[in-house]
């Protein structure tokens, strides 16, 4: 009885150690890419061809045929982490890596923020490629014309968002992300922030034809700055929808049914987990007004400190490419959390 | 008597002439729409920002890209403060043109003829420092040429140019950091893409103390080059070579139609003649030199060519519609001198487009980079030769449909006397009548297929262009069919309205005995062309 106990201990304990270094060993590319990227904000240089972070083999592989990917995948990460850094400095989750102690990380479980990292990297790294390719960084841009075969005279090599887009889903293996319910949710929040990307382009034309009419037009996408795909990104952070939790274990492949669903809302940021209440962690935090102070505090009311801040004002245009000002100091208000 | 081959040619010989190059059109149209790609393609370009440490910026020698050896020193101006040690006109914007692709290092083709650069602008909103709704930004823009086979740095000097700009940005959002919408700025137009590869040099100079200094926080330029897909360039050659030909034996069997006979080319041969002429001179495929040739005046001549086919081409219509009015006040033959005041809406409006583009395009083989919107005196005057090509255009077409529905008013007045007639004649004349009106509606319809396809063309662009699942291509299939529409019909203009071989039928002077003194009265107008027999029934019908 004891020793079959103790086998059956023994074989539980083995398994399911099998079981958790399967699951470590095998999780996709996408997570781990993602994780690294967000969670790593020093400027460590990783061994490998990669630098930014400890990459696949096939990521290292695109890293070396493409010599300045590194480069564009680290001004990347720093978009995004500055962006993510300035847009939620009065919110709640303030872009960190975890909720109110660090070893609740963000990255645990699919949370609402969990689902806004992704999207933002994808849209950060989708933004870099497109914007390489366009400076002539990267050397290997594809033109994505209908002709496959046909020299490059005849085809429309333009646009740089498509091939952007393309190489940002091989880079983090989105193929295979898994198909489980995470990994189907993890690819449309990836979409969503590579789409963000998209509706910021902006179509711009030029009449060239018969004395300069317009019986010959060409049009072009022009590619967005990256902060307004940000303010597109929060709002999808605030409208993302909470899915219903299926077997998380056993990976069971996904039923034709959810799948439709799913194409349903493809439209939204999809998340698993409720965020935890963060209002333990917002003691200290600086708000923004009253009405900010409100929420970001949680009812526990907030200190008002006057201060004089020196800023920039008055100030001239030096040439096209700098700012000169004076200094003025302004006495200027500053809420702090209780 | 003899008449047109129109007139002689029996119904059935017609229906297959025209099933013939109805079909010869469709081919036209689908050759653009399944073998052409588009008609041009765009690269968009952003500037790397370059760091100059020399002390004398006016060395043209001195150039700076991003690309192979010798490539400049970048600077990254979203955290660049200027300093003693970084002044503003350290900054150079570089352009390499064409960009790298697939991992190659791509080069212009010739055969992508032309080059056109836009400009635009990302400029940063500072609260502290707005940008005026309508500044004027001043570029020292430089462009340089390399082929292959030359070191990464030999680069040699194009053109130079210091140019201004209107620059026109606002902004929807108010907030810190965002971008301000600019609109794009018409940078250069090259005529001629004879050298491998591109070098665009910008640097915004701050010489006087309102030099660009309404222009906010440059973040980023980009340039977008157009250039007419090669491709598309040789579908279209291949056309003209195939069409040339055609029209050039079409018009030499014509003339010696006319030669044949024993009278002079009347005026509306002559100008069937010369608009036959304006298609040859429009269809040479002399852009075969631009291979070989650096000829950068190519954008101008094909302005040029087009203009003069179009010119010809609405005079023709014009002596057409006045040569078939049915009133013949002299017995003379006509001239185009009778035509002076319907011809001068035609010429000013030809003359004052050829100025407008003389001082655009002609003045760019000087300076490519010029610009006749960007000083006041240019824009007005180049707003007043359009406005002018406008009117005489507007005038033309309503004196134009004016005239055609006279005649048309004509022909039903002057058919009340056909009953009065002899059966064949009248069925003859009335022949006649038919294809004339199916001449005008083959006019009607080709006109309204162009004006149709254009209007087509510019709405269902934004649906259809970022579409990948459409294999047509839509605008060049407009281009290869409006072209190969128009070659074709005035192919079937030169065909059916080249005198006719064919006698009368004997049978008419024999069988309508009673009707003699008409045929009489036919036959004492020698000196009337054998075209205008119709315009004689008239003549006929009124002495009648």
């Amino acid at each position: 009885m004891l020793t079959s106990s103790v086998i059956t201990v023994l074989v539980y304990c083995t398994v399911s150690g099998f079981a958790l270094r399967n699951v470590e060993g095998t999780k996709p590319v996408l997570q781990k890419t993602i994780e690294a990227l967000f969670i790593d904000r020093t400027e460590t240089i990783y061994p490998g061809t990669c630098k930014v972070f400890v990459s696949s083999m096939k990521q290292a592989k695109m890293c070396k045929k493409e010599p300045s990917l590194p480069k564009i995948i680290q001004n990347a990460r720093n978009q995004a982490i500055k962006a993510c850094n300035d847009t939620f400095q009065f919110d709640r989750w303030n872009c960190s890596l975890y909720f109110n102690k660090p070893s609740k990380s963000i990255f645990k479980k699919i949370y609402r923020e969990t689902a806004f990292v992704y999207a933002l990297m994808s849209a950060s790294m989708t933004h870099g490629i497109s914007r390489g390719c366009a400076s002539g960084e990267l050397a290997r841009c594809s033109c994505l014309g209908r002709s496959k075969n046909s020299s490059w005279e005849t085809k429309d090599c333009g646009d740089d968002f498509k091939y952007g887009k393309r190489l940002t889903k091989n880079f983090f293996d989105i193929k295979h992300a898994g198909t489980d319910q995470i990994g189907e949710i993890l690819k449309q929040d990836v979409n969503i922030g590579m789409d963000s990307i998209g509706e910021q382009l902006k179509e711009v034309c030029k009449c060239h034809g018969f004395s300069g009419s317009c019986t010959t037009k060409t049009c072009w996408r022009r590619l967005g700055p990256f902060n307004s795909a940000m303010g597109l990104l929060k709002k999808h952070y605030h409208h993302a929808v909470k899915k219903k939790f299926v077997n998380f274990t056993t990976k069971r492949a996904i039923t034709p049914k959810v799948r439709r669903k799913m194409q349903k809302e493809r439209k939204n940021l999809v998340y698993l987990q409720k965020t935890p209440n963060l209002c333990v962690s917002t003691k200290g935090r600086v708000c923004k007004d009253r009405h900010n102070c409100a929420t970001l505090c949680c009812g526990r009311g907030y200190s008002i400190a006057k201060k004089l801040v020196s800023t920039k004002c008055k100030c001239k245009m030096v040439d096209c490419c700098a700012v000169k000002c004076d200094t003025c100091v302004e006495e200027i208000e500053t809420f702090r959390c209780k | 008597m003899t008449g047109t081959v129109l007139e002689n040619l029996s119904g059935r010989k017609l229906a297959i002439l025209i099933s013939f190059l109805l079909a010869c059109l469709v081919m036209c149209f689908l050759i653009g729409g399944l073998v052409a790609p588009m008609p041009a393609n765009s690269q968009t370009i952003l500037g790397t920002v370059c760091r100059d440490r020399s002390k004398v910026k006016n060395d043209t020698t001195k150039w700076f890209y991003n690309r192979g050896i010798g490539k400049c020193e970048t600077v990254d101006l979203t955290e660049a403060q200027l300093s003693h040690d970084l002044s503003e006109t350290d900054i150079v914007f570089a352009f390499q043109l064409p960009l790298p692709r697939e991992g190659m290092k791509i080069d212009y083709s010739r055969w992508q003829q032309n080059l056109i650069g836009v400009l635009q602008m990302d400029v940063r909103y500072h609260s502290s420092m707005e940008v005026t709704r309508q500044s004027t930004i001043t570029i020292d823009a430089r462009l340089a040429y390399k082929n292959k086979g030359d070191p990464d740095d030999a680069w040699k000097l194009y053109t130079l140019s210091r140019e201004k700009r209107h620059l026109d940005c606002d902004i929807n959002v108010k907030i810190e950091g965002y971008l301000y919408n600019c609109s794009a700025m018409p940078l250069f137009e090259l005529g001629s893409l004879y050298h491998d590869y591109y070098l665009l040099n910008i640097r915004l100079p701050v010489e006087t103390k309102d030099m660009n200094a309404h222009i906010g926080h440059i973040e980023d330029m980009w340039v977008t080059a157009i250039n007419q897909n090669g491709g598309f360039t040789k579908v279209w050659l291949s056309l003209k070579t195939v069409f040339f030909p055609c029209i050039v034996g079409i018009l030499v069997w014509f003339w010696r139609r006319i030669h044949l006979l024993q009278r002079k080319p009347v005026l509306l041969e002559e100008m069937l003649f010369a608009l036959g002429i304006a298609l040859c001179v429009l269809d040479m495929p002399i852009e075969y030199l631009t291979l070989v040739f650096d000829l950068p005046f190519m954008l101008l001549l094909s302005d040029i060519r087009q203009g003069f086919f179009y010119a010809s081409l609405f005079s023709f219509w014009l002596v057409f519609a006045g040569e078939h009015m049915l009133i013949q006040e002299s017995k003379d033959k006509n001239s185009v001198r009778k035509y002076w005041r319907h011809l001068s809406a035609v010429l000013l409006g030809c003359v004052s487009l050829f100025v407008f583009d003389m001082c655009e395009r002609g003045i760019q083989l000087r300076n490519p980079f010029y610009s006749i919107w960007v000083s006041e005196l240019g824009t007005n005057l180049a707003l007043t030769f359009i406005i002018l090509a406008g009117i005489s255009t507007g005038m033309y077409f309503l004196f134009l449909t004016y005239m055609v529905w006279k005649v048309f008013m004509n022909i039903s007045h002057k058919r009340q006397s056909l009953p009065a007639m002899c059966s064949v004649r009248r069925l003859h004349y009335e022949g006649i009548v038919y294809r004339f009106k199916f001449l005008m509606l083959a006019t009607l319809i080709c006109a309204a297929m162009t004006v149709i396809g254009f209007i087509l063309g510019q709405v269902a662009e934004g649906q259809w262009k970022w579409d990948d699942n459409i294999e047509l291509q839509y605008t060049s299939a407009f281009f290869t069919g409006v072209y190969g529409m128009w070659n074709i019909y005035i192919f079937a203009l030169l065909v059916l309205y080249a005198p006719s071989h064919k006698k009368w039928p004997v049978n008419e002077n024999t069988s309508d005995t009673q009707n003699l003194s008409e045929e009489i009265e036919f036959n004492h107008m020698p000196e009337k062309s054998e075209i205008s027999s119709f315009t004689s029934f008239i003549t006929k019908s009124a002495i009648d």
